[in-house]
């Protein structure tokens, strides 16, 4: 749009055409109808499961697991900070505010720290490396499923 | 410059596939190495862009050449690295594998529906749902693991339409060299 054609007087075609293919790119010309309806598809596919997931009741409990065995389960509502030994060294899980997160961990890439509070129904923060998992339980869709 | 020595067409085409297919192996795994120190707001999702090379590579030639680019590129990448044989290497493989089966088969039966975006973004979606599927077998056992996909998968349809643009954009601008003239 903002690209003034000086036609002969460019010396480089090339660019001139690479220009012509940014345009082209900017209008989506590249997208098959096929490829639209595809992404649409996948589109309301993923908002929809992302309700279906999201929508967890606040927890009243969380379990705490390292090496796959389990530690002990804690109520949300008592607010502690509880040491778990991994297999790298010792996680330190904070319970505050009905929420539970990672306060610090021995990992390297600290994604359980960057995970953040979790507090519904459900929710899970793991450290890989260090192999400690903390998840939410309780509260009332504490169901595998529902029939009616 | 480069001198082949050719007894016929097929070997000609053998030793230029290959040639490709290295530069491409190259390409990716350099691409795979630099955005490992990309930050993202979850360091489990990456961007993929090594998978533009993949496309790239299916779209030029065939199933094979992609797998080739993939598993070259996560092997080698993973080396420089230093996530070998580390939970991340084994999740970014399955993801590599899966989604070049899923492209591979989709470019070869809807070549003509698709364009390469929409094929990227297949391969985007086989991609994640294989890596939370290996978390879950492999290292975290609990179902709520699932809860994180659509989180994965609307982060992969962003990025699978990305790179196919950026795919679809190298085809393009290759096809045009004299070097892969005689391939298209």
């Amino acid at each position: 749009m903002f690209v003034r054609n000086y036609g002969h007087a460019l010396p480089f075609k090339e660019i001139n055409s690479l220009i012509e293919e940014a345009h082209s790119a900017i209008l989506l010309s590249m997208f098959t109808i096929a490829d639209k309806v595809l992404i649409a598809f996948l589109a309301i596919l993923t908002i929809f499961s992302y309700s279906m997931a999201s929508g967890g009741r606040q927890g009243v409990e969380v379990k705490i697991e390292a090496d796959g065995k389990q530690v002990g389960t804690y109520l949300l509502k008592k607010d502690s900070v509880i040491d778990v030994k991994g297999v790298l060294g010792a996680s330190k899980i904070s319970i505050r505010d009905g929420k539970a997160s990672f306060l610090s961990s021995p990992c390297r890439n600290k994604v359980c720290v960057h995970q953040g509070e979790i507090g519904k129904n459900g929710q899970i923060a793991a450290c890989l490396p260090n192999k400690v998992v903390i998840r939410v339980l309780g509260g009332d869709g504490d169901y595998d499923a529902v029939t009616r | 410059m480069m001198l082949l020595h050719a007894e016929n067409g097929s070997d000609l085409e053998r030793v230029r596939r290959n040639t490709h297919l290295a530069l491409l192996v190259a390409l990716a795994s350099a691409v795979h190495t630099i955005e490992a120190v990309i930050p993202t707001p979850v360091p489990w999702l990456k961007f993929g862009f090594a998978n533009i090379l993949t496309i790239t590579a299916i779209s030029l030639y065939d199933f094979w050449a992609g797998l080739t680019v993939a598993f070259l590129r996560v092997m080698v990448g993973s080396l420089i690295i230093g996530t070998f044989l580390t939970p991340s290497f084994f999740i970014g493989l399955s993801g590599g594998i899966a989604s070049t089966v899923v492209m591979g088969v989709s470019h070869r039966f809807f070549k003509g529906i698709f364009s390469l975006v929409g094929i990227s973004v297949l391969g985007a979606y086989a991609s994640n749902l294989a890596q939370v599927v290996t978390v879950y077998a492999l290292f975290i056992r609990h179902s709520e693991i699932f809860m994180l996909l659509p989180v994965f998968l609307g982060f992969g349809l962003a990025t699978g339409i990305v790179n196919g643009i950026g795919g679809e954009f190298l085809v393009r601008h290759i096809k045009r060299l004299p070097a892969f003239r005689s391939v298209v």
